[in-house]
């Protein structure tokens, strides 16, 4: 019990602090490996992630911690954990592409996982043309590379 | 992220990209996400991203799917562990997967019509990592494999 009462200081890119318990500040891993590493302090900065996103990453590990304490009824909880994933991560696409940054900074692996399935979910049978326009992403090809890229695609038609 | 900041997904680390990638079916990374932008197509060239090859599909899409999945086998550099074909694999398929995936651990084949036991035994011979074999709704006998198996 004694870990669990032990508060951390969490402190964002804006030098924001987020006291938060140790459990779920061991949720990151990067923090849980500073501690193993004797890190004795009691305020740990997070330089590259932002109060907003700090925030919201601290929201899925309470949860997760949380979740993971409660004893018996586990089925009804791995539910419950589902839809609060499916909520959480039902974000517009600028918060999820910082909150995968974050996750993968921080080493938080199921916040990892469920951020870049839902980049796949969205981006499934999307023509290149509507992921470029979802994603602000450039067509940075130039027409030549168009061109091959295209023959080599011609193979997948049938004439 | 500030306000009015241009979001780069093209700039995500690159194994960032890969792991959203490799969610993708293989014939949607091929026809679709290698085709966005130059270091999508880096990512989705990659040995790595073959290791597993997942051809479900359920609509006929006018692909001849056989060549893509060919493609996409030589794409894996010998690296293929798993793959999934649904309809349209063939003996000849079978054949060149087999001689390029030593390290094949899982072939499923679902609704295969046009395979036959000789195709499918001649190609598990050259397949010894394989630990895993479906052949659901295929013109197959679980007998006649055995049987061309040990000769």
């Amino acid at each position: 019990m004694s870990e669990s009462n032990k508060k951390i200081s969490l402190i964002s890119s804006e030098g924001e602090a987020f006291e938060v318990s140790e459990a779920v500040a061991r949720e990151f891993e990067i923090v849980a490996h500073m501690l193993e590493d004797g890190c004795s302090g009691s305020s740990i900065p997070i330089t590259t992630v932002d109060s907003n996103i700090l925030g919201k990453v601290i929201e899925y590990c309470t949860k997760h911690v949380e979740v993971g304490n409660v004893e018996g009824n586990s089925e009804k909880a791995e539910k419950d954990l589902e839809e609060f994933d499916k909520r959480f991560i039902a974000v517009e696409m600028n918060t999820l592409f910082s909150l995968i940054l974050a996750a993968n900074y921080l080493n938080v692996k199921g916040l990892l996982n469920i951020g870049c399935q839902k980049v796949a979910d969205t981006i499934k049978d999307m023509k290149p043309e509507e992921v470029r326009s979802i994603f602000n992403i450039e067509n940075d090809y130039t027409p030549a590379e168009e061109e091959v890229v295209r023959k080599e695609n011609e193979w997948a038609f049938q004439p | 992220m500030k306000e009015g900041e241009c979001i780069k997904w093209a700039e995500l680390p690159y194994e960032l990209t890969s792991s959203i990638l490799r969610r993708l079916s293989s014939i949607d990374i091929l026809e679709n996400a290698q085709r966005v932008c130059r270091s999508w197509r880096h990512v989705c060239k990659d040995p790595e991203m073959w290791r597993k090859i997942d051809m479900r599909n359920l609509v006929d899409v006018g692909y001849t799917l056989e060549i893509m999945c060919r493609h996409a086998v030589d794409r894996s550099q010998r690296g293929l562990v798993e793959i999934n074909i649904w309809h349209f694999a063939t003996d000849s398929l079978l054949n060149h997967i087999a001689e390029r995936s030593s390290n094949l651990r899982s072939l499923r084949l679902v609704m295969c019509s046009r395979i036959t036991n000789d195709g499918l035994a001649k190609a598990l011979a050259k397949l010894p990592l394989l630990e895993e074999l479906e052949f659901s709704y295929c013109p197959l006998s679980v007998e006649s494999l055995r049987l061309s198996d040990r000769s």
